[in-house]
């Protein structure tokens, strides 16, 4: 077929997108997909608190807690990843004593990328009280991020409720880093 | 119960020294500056700290607490020894209604939750140590063979004491859903 001078000849549809195909095939198989697991952070914590009693002013109180965390990432093409299943998870012990319920508060996820850009998003659940010895379901996000960049650091945060009975009554924050 | 509160500040916290006692509801500057002011404060007399209906709080008692919490998380600053007293003040007006309701218990039981108490403490050398630092704040002597049995026997004393403001406070959680 001819036009304006111009040669033109019909591509079968099939064809076209066998070729598309092919293309995205091979830049997948550069950026194979990739499982995240966290490398620092992961693990057990143990933590003070302070309890008034009455005849001793303050005495303290030991908590611990575990927490472990995991996500997937898979690079879609060669500047975005997808990363998905995050999940966040341990137990609190005791989760009640002398200072009230004990519980995680998980602060937000927060994300950045090689470029430089910065992406916030929440959790499903902001915190819950979590049985002692109990992986706590409510920390479960599934939620999904795409990223821009070539690589990608998670950060996870969270603290501890101790209730409103001991002093301190929210512990340090502790983040936990993934790494793709 | 807020309305029938009286909580009577002494000079420690309100009027012995008005650069100092401003300090607790004010920028007080440099912490440490401001914690040796609240340590000189808490040792120049056997008198009570604060009432609370009637009921005193322990000059040596209030000082001891900010001395383990210092030696345990830092420099005290303001806000912290504010939340210290705002936290002993709670503790006595919920045992004064708990007392008021008759709510208690037996010693036996006091015995039990002590042991567990010190089972979890001894977890963890931060926390055992801050009870020891309290222990020796009221003249036992760790190096004492019977230190343990005399740390339990004060601890049961005060469980028994401080129980109706503790049963008081899982009642009112178990009426709300125990939340």
């Amino acid at each position: 077929m001819i036009l304006d001078g111009k040669r033109y000849e019909r591509e079968e549809p099939s064809q076209n997108r066998l070729m598309k195909t092919r293309q995205v095939s091979t830049r997948m198989l550069a950026f194979p997909i990739a499982n995240s697991r966290a490398v620092s952070g992961d693990g057990y914590w143990p933590e003070v608190t302070y309890h008034p009693l009455e005849g001793w002013g303050f005495v303290p109180i030991y908590y611990g807690h575990r927490a472990n965390v995991n996500a997937s990432t898979r690079r879609i093409s060669s500047y975005n990843v997808y990363v998905s299943e995050q999940t966040f998870g341990g137990w609190v012990y005791p989760s009640e004593t002398e200072c009230g319920l004990s519980a995680w508060i998980l602060t937000q996820a927060y994300w950045y990328d090689a470029c430089g850009a910065h992406y916030i998003s929440g959790w499903y659940s902001t915190g819950t009280i979590c049985p002692p010895e109990y992986s706590c379901e409510n920390f479960r996000s599934t939620q999904a991020f795409f990223l821009g960049g070539f690589s990608i650091y998670g950060s996870f945060q969270s603290r501890l409720w101790y209730g409103n009975g001991c002093f301190p009554n929210i512990g340090p924050i502790h983040e936990i880093r993934v790494y793709p | 119960m807020l309305r029938r509160v009286k909580v009577v500040l002494l000079a420690a916290i309100i009027s012995l020294s008005p650069g100092i006692g401003a300090k607790i509801l004010r920028d007080a500057g440099p912490p440490p500056v401001w914690a040796e002011g609240v340590m000189l404060l808490a040792t120049t007399s056997g008198t009570p700290v604060a009432w609370v209906n009637e009921e005193p709080i322990d000059r040596e008692i209030f000082r001891s607490s900010l001395q383990t919490i210092e030696a345990t998380m830092g420099p005290l600053d303001p806000e912290t020894i504010q939340q210290v007293f705002n936290l002993i003040v709670q503790q006595i007006l919920l045992n004064q209604e708990g007392q008021r309701r008759g709510l208690g218990i037996p010693r036996e039981q006091a015995r039990q939750e002590v042991q567990a108490y010190l089972e979890r403490t001894r977890r963890d050398p931060t926390a055992w140590g801050a009870l020891v630092r309290q222990a020796e704040a009221r003249g036992l002597r760790p190096g004492d063979p019977d230190f343990l049995s005399q740390l339990t026997a004060q601890l049961e004393e005060s469980f028994v004491r401080s129980a109706p403001g503790r049963k008081l406070v899982a009642e009112i959680r178990k009426e709300a859903g125990g939340d």
